[in-house]
């Protein structure tokens, strides 16, 4: 096997980079297209635009003195004169397909614009501004958590690896794949009514108490103490998967030849697994956690809204029921973002360490 | 690739090898139940259920949030169950007194729990035929005290009193309690007053007060001409049924039992769904050459890619999707996926076997090999993925009915929780609209997590017991 592929033809780095790049950078576009498309179909979200131009512009003239004596017709004549200006700047005069293509470019190149419904704490309308101060919260909450169950189930699993099939082992992965088979909100909602309805112990929701207080330390603590019930939710929902995953991955590798002859030369046990089967081990466990840490912020949407907790999951849900089309676009493209980054900078990490991967099929 | 030919091949073998496993035949104990669940309910649910279950004035005869009954046995209290005085249980008396006519309806009712009822609420339908009559509705207690629920014109055909909410009845009470204790106090609740044991306590108190007998309830009508009527008298309860009551009255039991069908069936048409087109494309990818492989595996990737939940998301708020167009938008987001890749590496392998060589040999064609010898040997490593991707659709859909985003007639598991959060029974303690649903979503998903184990067991040596 390995013969054969050395004999096969194989792509330098740069070029194998360069083809995962460009392949990235297309689904990248068609996925933000399609969000674009989705978003505005029917032209929904251009006739709330309109809509809501029309509407600025006859609050902002009957609030102006001087148009006030102006005559009934003149008064039309001009409202209709703003109304189209304003329609033809923000470009909702040409065709869905022109708009829609706009829309794309704008969204490609981060220019994501302002909201039309909601602002961030300090009143800016800009989407960047809003989505920049929701972020640190939701990394807060999810980052953390997805690191905390990857930490828990990748020790669980090695010691289900060790003593596989035992009836712990057979027990354990059950357990496991039946909690990681639910959602966190699932999770939420019955945690919510244990832990803070009956036994008092967790607020409900939110991310501080209010009134928030005011000296650092214990504002701090005030967070920490909203924290705990998500984030314990977060780590519960998502340990098993972790478990099982390394389990496996970890068997796996306990069964290759080298291990054995690992054994047979007589290492003691530590070195073995350290050395011998984590190590080959690692690299997939470690994608597995780079991708559930970027798309943990997709399945926070409802766990966020469920526990109250103002971040990016909850912006989007905001966004979803205002119908703020820029910010669903904006949001859904820093996602996508995110996560075609991430996927190159693991392909550029795999290609350097595993050139097999660049193997010309 | 060793490990491909070993395990049990054929599609039935494997079947028959997982119902014989322990886990097994425990997931197919649950399924089997949810199963017979769903097929008893045309047995007791109405037929027009689904039109009934959105109709929220179909379910005023119902108490709103009440407990399941199954409760009292852990409280050991006899909470109160929902009476209902209908036209039959009222007797019927008839005098002339100077050209008026008085019809008397009296009913009499034993109230004999630990706590008072809910809310009450009187009916009267009577045909009066334009002309206002007088209405006198007289609640008698147990110790004989007299109280006037409502003394004035029916002036319509039909007329609902409300009567834990009727501002007049709250005047009445109060002039009531005062005559009898020379106190009013703060709040006054019909449903304690007239149930409670001594009237000079205070209203707020625990329910060993309750007042237990006979109880009547008089509707009286005069007029200058005979009329019949139809008196309704409901004494909610604070119970209700095998799983309790939502705010809006509902029968959630019957809500439950229904969201069975409707979870098994829209988790299995995806899973199977999924997994046979994700196997068929990935198969065909692998089989076809290296061109076809290229685009299902970029298409892959891109499936990969995207964010399925909010997009999902996305489009059932712009388009308000049924069940059956989310089942079409899932299948159309999954159509490459896990499956696939297993398909592709298994095709790989198996491209090679000597009876696709004999094949080859004696003419077959390429699609026929594909599906009579390749994609039969591929279905059994994905029986696992099937089994347990079903829950996965299932709380797909839940998670958007949570929302409040899924199909907008069908009761299902998702939308009872969802209504259950909007109304904050997290915040409020009705605890059987949450955990009930909850309860059977876990089943589920414990089923077909003990079936895709049992499936993996065999198919996959690693887990095969020694």
């Amino acid at each position: 096997m390995q013969l054969i592929r050395r004999c096969l033809p194989r792509m330098g780095l740069a070029s194998f980079v360069a083809k995962r790049a460009l392949i990235l950078t297309l689904t990248l576009m068609l996925s933000v297209y399609m969000t674009v498309v989705i978003a505005n179909f029917g032209g929904y979200i251009d006739k709330i635009l309109k809509d809501q131009i029309t509407f600025d512009v006859t609050t902002a003239l009957s609030r102006d003195p001087n148009f006030a004596k102006l005559p009934e017709a003149e008064k039309q004549r001009l409202i209709e004169q703003k109304i189209e200006a304003r329609i033809r700047a923000a470009g909702l005069d040409k065709p869905f397909l022109e708009r829609s293509l706009i829309q794309f470019t704008q969204a490609l190149t981060l220019n994501l614009g302002r909201a039309m419904f909601l602002r961030s704490a300090s009143g800016s309308k800009a989407i960047a501004d809003i989505i920049m101060e929701r972020l640190p919260r939701t990394i807060l909450l999810f980052t953390l958590g997805t690191i905390a169950a990857a930490i828990i189930g990748i020790f669980l699993g090695l010691v289900q690896a060790q003593k596989a099939l035992s009836k712990f082992d057979r027990l354990m992965i059950v357990f496991e794949i039946f909690t990681y088979v639910q959602p966190a909100w699932f999770y939420g909602i019955l945690f919510i009514l244990i832990f803070s309805f009956y036994l008092r112990i967790f607020p409900s929701g939110g991310m501080v108490s209010i009134p928030a207080p005011t000296e650092p330390i214990a504002y701090a603590l005030d967070v920490l103490y909203h924290l705990a019930l998500p984030l314990i939710t977060w780590i519960f929902a998502s340990f098993g998967y972790w478990a099982y995953t390394t389990r496996n991955i970890v068997l796996q590798t306990m069964g290759e030849d080298f291990v054995t002859a690992a054994k047979a030369k007589g290492l003691p046990d530590r070195i073995i697994l350290w050395r011998y089967v984590l190590r080959p081990s690692s690299p997939p466990i470690i994608t597995g956690v780079a991708f559930a840490i970027v798309f943990s912020w997709t399945g926070a949407i409802i766990t966020e809204t469920v526990f109250n907790w103002p971040g990016i999951g909850l912006l989007f849900w905001e966004a979803i029921v205002a119908l703020d089309a820029p910010v669903i676009i904006g949001l859904t493209v820093i996602l996508a973002y995110m996560i075609v980054l991430t996927v190159l900078i693991l392909d550029i990490i795999y290609g350097i360490l595993d050139p097999r991967l660049r193997v010309v099929r | 690739m060793r490990w491909v030919s070993a395990p049990p091949t054929g599609i039935k073998q494997v079947l028959k090898e997982a119902l014989k496993t322990k886990t097994g035949m425990a997931a197919v104990i649950i399924l089997g139940m949810m199963i017979a669940m769903s097929l008893s309910i045309p047995m007791y649910s109405p037929a027009d259920f689904v039109k009934k279950w959105n109709d929220l004035k179909a379910w005023y005869e119902n108490p709103s949030l009440a407990a399941p009954v199954w409760v009292k046995w852990f409280t050991g209290a006899d909470l109160p169950e929902t009476i209902d005085l209908k036209a039959s249980h009222f007797r019927v008396d008839e005098e002339e007194i100077s050209g008026h006519h008085i019809t008397t309806y009296t009913a009499y009712f034993r109230y004999s729990y630990d706590d008072y009822p809910s809310e009450l609420k009187a009916f009267i339908k009577a045909d009066i035929g334009g002309k206002p009559v007088r209405l006198n509705i007289v609640f008698v207690r147990a110790d004989g005290e007299e109280i006037t629920l409502f003394n004035g014109l029916l002036s319509s055909n039909e007329l609902t009193l409300d009567l834990s909410l009727d501002p007049k009845l709250q005047k009445s009470l109060a002039r009531f309690l005062y005559e009898k204790t020379g106190a009013i106090p703060e709040v006054i609740r019909p449903e304690i007053v007239l149930f409670s044991k001594s009237l000079s306590q205070r209203i707020e108190n625990a329910a060993s007060d309750v007042l237990k007998g006979r109880y009547m309830v008089k509707f009286q009508l005069i007029s200058d001409r005979k009329i019949s009527a139809e008196p309704r008298f409901i004494i909610y309860g604070k119970v209700f049924g095998l799983a309790g009551t939502d705010l809006y009255r509902r029968d959630l039991w019957l809500g439950i039992i229904w969201g069975a069908p409707v979870a098994l069936a829209f988790g299995t048409v995806a899973a199977v769904t999924t997994a046979l087109l994700q196997v068929v494309i990935g198969a065909a990818g692998a089989w076809f050459g290296p061109k076809w492989d290229e685009l299902v595996q970029r298409l892959a990737d891109f499936l990969l890619i995207i964010p399925v939940l909010p997009i999902l998301i996305l489009i059932s708020v712009i388009y308000r999707v049924t069940i059956w167009s989310l089942l079409g938008w899932v299948i159309l987001f999954s159509v490459v996926g896990v499956s696939s890749k297993i398909a592709r590496s298994i095709t790989f392998q198996i491209r090679e076997e000597q009876y696709i060589e004999a094949a080859r040999t004696y003419g077959a064609s390429k699609t026929r090999m594909l599906f009579y010898y390749v994609i039969p040997r591929i279905m059994p490593f994905t029986f696992a993925l099937v089994a347990l991707s079903v829950p996965t659709y299932i709380f797909l859909e839940a998670s958007l009915s949570f929302l409040g985003l899924g199909d907008p007639e069908l009761p299902t598991w998702g939308r009872i929780l969802g209504d259950a959060y909007s109304a904050g029974a997290l915040y409020q303690g009705y605890w059987w609209w949450v955990i009930l649903p909850a309860f059977m979503i876990m089943l589920v998903s414990l089923g077909f997590t003990l079936l895709s184990y049992a499936f993996d067991k065999i198919v996959n040596p690693r887990l095969r017991e020694e």
